[in-house]
């Protein structure tokens, strides 16, 4: 293959790729109301083979948000409420005492929600640390293991979850283990008020719109690959170690704020995560290579949950994302 | 619109093209950035300035001047800022600007998003990868545009000259300053290093025998120039040396050098007459203090012959020589002279200034001499307060109060001490006892009659018992009369009283 047909090769796909996010993101629209920012996050850790987690007051449409997007891309979807009294079997799967047709009795797997492709765990903060742990192994090797039996998951697999910030009595904080198996931690804020009409409209007129299939697993899984090949410049790629670096308490390019109130900072996985999140940005927003401004844009909602605030910054008020604002503003691109 | 279909060679060409005037642009603008900055120029300004205070306050105290005229300090003061200027502007003048930090200005100007700062680092790469060369293409669809756009340079405009105003003035104050103290310094030392050690001999000398004096150098001649206060003891102590009775000296306390005493009474005699200038005898103990500043400058070896030859011209001393001839300082202690008495002797206000600062030292000295044992009586300090006791909070301030005697007496009210029995505190609880309940029964009872018995009536007589006590009898007015009379008869006739 020669230079042109290789140009044009990663044009198609760039251009495929375009469509179909576009496509996705205009069914997730029809059912939800404004949101853009939200919408434009989940499906960027749908197309980076990356697990999100939706944080937000009830009533913001959280659950509606995932739920679309299921029916948007035909993937085998599957809803998990998460309780406190919620044990591993429930959602893993468990061997159930099943009559055959001989009479007799014998045990067969069956299996739970988790095995899916697009499972929504809806208050996910609401489990106990047994059940949450139970996730682990879904989210990071994509298999699950009962007993003897070890279950491959079907690909695409993305896990969503969704958490309330307040009523926290009597839940279970994620620990930071499987915080930072999420790609990206999306807060979900209040719609603008002139998107309160439209909401009101389509929600309270008795015939709720119809999100229809304009996606496949496969095709999903095509344009994971298309993510994959989007090539990162060396600058680009010393800015994103450059901002994770920065986040780490007493490192080189952490600023003040970053030292006196961060207990822990981000993995190197973050840095995995800017690189595919900007990726699928760079690709949204018709380039063929990631630039500073796509891991700026992504920055905030990949460290989020990577960076833990002490006790100190916590009783002044200082948040994560403040950090991770000052950290942007402290690192400068690099110039050669 | 260019050919989309070039090599990554005539890509990379055409990107260097198009950074090389924007980086000539940039480098332009560094420099005109650097040589306008006048905030830096503060630093530099104020550099020559003090240097030069520093070195004229260093060298004082070695009596050397390093004062300099006003036409080298004005060319001197303009020559640090002007090369400093100079190195910067050449500094900015050898600054590189990459093309890759044009072309990024580039994509920063035109809002490209690394376009084409990526595309020429894809350019470099052996086999791109078909993104890579659509990313190339993608920025090479740009070129023509951003060949038309110049990057605008940020606008170079001139630091407030504020700063750089109050550093003048600060440097011409720094420089007047400077001069001042270089001016001042050959006044109040000696001029050279040679002048200063005579000058630290001339007093020592007039102690000594004419015999043993050293005569000076006559390359090295003896400052005429003093302060006035010491020219003014000079004058005072020689006309009084010279023009003075024995019975005036001896009246402020100081004997006339007599013959025939020992040569310490003599000594400290000539302490006496001699103000400041201490005899040999001092200085070996309370009037070495006095001379310090110069005797230490004094080479060892020539203070080591004095020592001896003064030792060679010392007789035996004898015990109480001077007993009742008063020492010359008007010591309060036995005029016996001592080392320790002479180490008491009272020193005149002139030489009180200089020993102040080497008090302390003296008292460590003797402390240390002491074994460290005793503490030092001069200090009269009253001691530690170690009081435990609790103030129970009068709230009194505590002179002597020096934290070691635990918290005041507020804090001890609110503390542990409140625990302590028979430590009263007042009882804040304001009520009445608990009364407790009250039950009200009521009962029915209808009323019943009772019989009692009757009373009969009966005369009552006179009485016959004594009257008893009567409180006060009034007389009648003819009575009072009568007595009256009675006991003015009586009296007349000298009857009982």
């Amino acid at each position: 293959m020669n230079a042109n047909e290789q140009v044009e090769v990663a044009e198609r796909d760039a251009q495929r790729f375009r469509d179909v996010h576009q496509k996705i993101k205009t069914e997730v629209q029809r059912f939800m109301v404004g949101q853009e920012a939200v919408i434009d996050a989940a499906l960027t850790a749908l197309f980076a083979g990356g697990h999100v987690m939706l944080e937000g007051v009830p009533g913001l449409g959280k659950t509606m948000l995932v739920r679309s997007i299921g029916q948007a891309v035909d993937v085998p979807f599957s809803r998990i409420q998460f309780t406190p009294d919620m044990m591993p079997a429930d959602i893993q799967g468990t061997n159930v005492l099943m009559e055959t047709e001989g009479g007799g009795h014998e045990l067969q797997f069956q299996e739970g929600p988790l095995v899916s492709s697009l499972v929504l765990a809806d208050e996910i903060n609401r489990a106990t640390p047994r059940t949450q742990s139970a996730l682990l192994e879904a989210m990071q090797e994509r298999q699950i293991s009962v007993g003897r039996r070890t279950i491959k998951l079907q690909e695409p697999y993305c896990v969503m979850a969704t958490q309330n910030p307040v009523e926290q009595e009597g839940t279970y904080p994620l620990p930071e283990a499987q915080l930072d198996r999420f790609l990206m931690k999306i807060q979900v804020g209040y719609p603008e008020i002139d998107e309160y009409e439209a909401i009101v409209d389509r929600t309270t007129a008795g015939k709720e719109p119809e999100v229809n299939n304009v996606s496949s697993s496969q095709e999903i899984m095509e344009l994971r690959d298309v993510v994959l090949s989007v090539p990162v410049p060396q600058l680009a790629k010393r800015y994103a170690i450059q901002l994770v670096v920065g986040a780490q308490p007493n490192s080189e390019f952490a600023p003040k704020i970053v030292n006196e109130f961060v207990s822990l900072g981000p993995s190197p996985r973050a840095v995995q995560s800017l690189m595919l999140a900007s990726k699928v940005r760079a690709l949204v927003e018709g380039r063929f290579a990631v630039s500073n401004d796509d891991i700026k844009a992504v920055a905030h909602d990949v460290m989020r949950h990577r960076i833990i605030v002490n006790f100190h910054g916590a009783a002044d008020g200082v948040t994560a994302d403040r950090v991770i604002q000052d950290v942007l503003a402290h690192v400068q691109p690099p110039a050669v | 619109m260019s050919d989309l279909h070039r090599t990554p060679a005539e890509v990379r060409a055409e990107l260097s093209d198009l950074a090389r005037p924007v980086a000539r642009e940039m480098r332009r603008g560094f420099v005109r950035q650097q040589t306008r900055r006048l905030r830096g120029l503060v630093g530099p300004t104020i550099a020559f300035p003090v240097a030069y205070l520093f070195l004229a306050l260093l060298l004082a105290p070695l009596g050397i001047s390093v004062h300099l005229p006003w036409y080298v300090v004005v060319p001197l003061m303009f020559v640090v800022p002007c090369a400093w200027v100079l190195l910067r502007w050449q500094r900015a003048q050898q600054q590189r600007v990459a093309d890759a930090v044009a072309l990024r200005a580039i994509d920063r100007e035109l809002q490209l998003a690394d376009r084409m700062a990526t595309a020429h680092e894809f350019v470099a790469v052996e086999q791109p990868s078909g993104f890579q060369l659509a990313a190339i293409r993608d920025a090479q669809q740009r070129i023509e545009k951003a060949r038309v756009v110049r990057p605008a340079t940020p606008p170079v405009e001139p630091d407030s000259p504020r700063q750089l105003l109050l550093a003048g003035i600060l440097a011409a104050v720094l420089v007047w300053f400077a001069s001042l103290v270089a001016v001042l310094v050959p006044s109040s030392v000696a001029g050279s290093d040679g002048e200063l050690e005579v000058a630290m001999v001339v007093p020592t000398a007039v102690e000594q025998p004419r015999d043993l004096v050293e005569q000076p150098d006559p390359k090295l001649k003896i400052p005429e120039q003093r302060t006035p206060r010491k020219a003014q003891q000079d004058s005072s102590s020689s006309s009084a040396s010279e023009d003075e009775t024995p019975s005036d000296a001896s009246r402020r306390g100081k004997n006339p050098i007599g013959s025939g005493r020992s040569a310490e009474s003599r000594a400290a005699a000539g302490g006496g007459s001699e103000r400041g200038q201490p005899s040999n005898q001092a200085q070996s103990t309370k009037g070495e203090k006095s001379a310090k500043p110069k005797a230490k400058k004094k080479p060892k070896a020539k203070k080591d012959e004095e020592q001896k030859a003064e030792d060679q011209k010392k007789p035996p001393q004898e015990s109480g020589s001077t007993l009742g001839r008063g020492s010359g300082k008007g010591s309060s202690k036995s005029p016996t002279a001592s080392p320790w008495s002479a180490k008491d002797q009272v020193v005149s206000d002139d030489e009180q200034d200089p020993e102040e600062d080497e008090e302390i030292d003296d008292e460590n000295d003797e402390s240390k001499a002491r074994g460290g044992v005793q503490p030092n009586l001069r200090q009269r300090k009253p001691p530690v307060n170690r009081d435990l006791q609790i103030s129970m909070g009068s709230g009194k301030p505590q002179d002597d109060a020096n934290g070691r005697g635990g918290p005041g007496g507020p804090k001890k009210q609110r503390g542990v001490a409140q625990l302590v029995l028979g430590v009263t505190f007042p009882d804040h609880v304001s009520a009445k006892p608990n009364p407790g309940m009250s039950k009200i029964t009521q009962e029915r009872i209808e009323p019943q009659a009772q019989q009692g018995d009757s009373i009969s009536g009966e005369s009552r007589g006179a009485r016959a018992a004594p009257m008893g006590h009567l409180s006060r009898r009034v007389l009648s007015p003819w009575m009072q009369d009568l007595v009256r009379s009675f006991y003015l008869s009586l009296r007349e006739e000298g009857g009982p009283q």
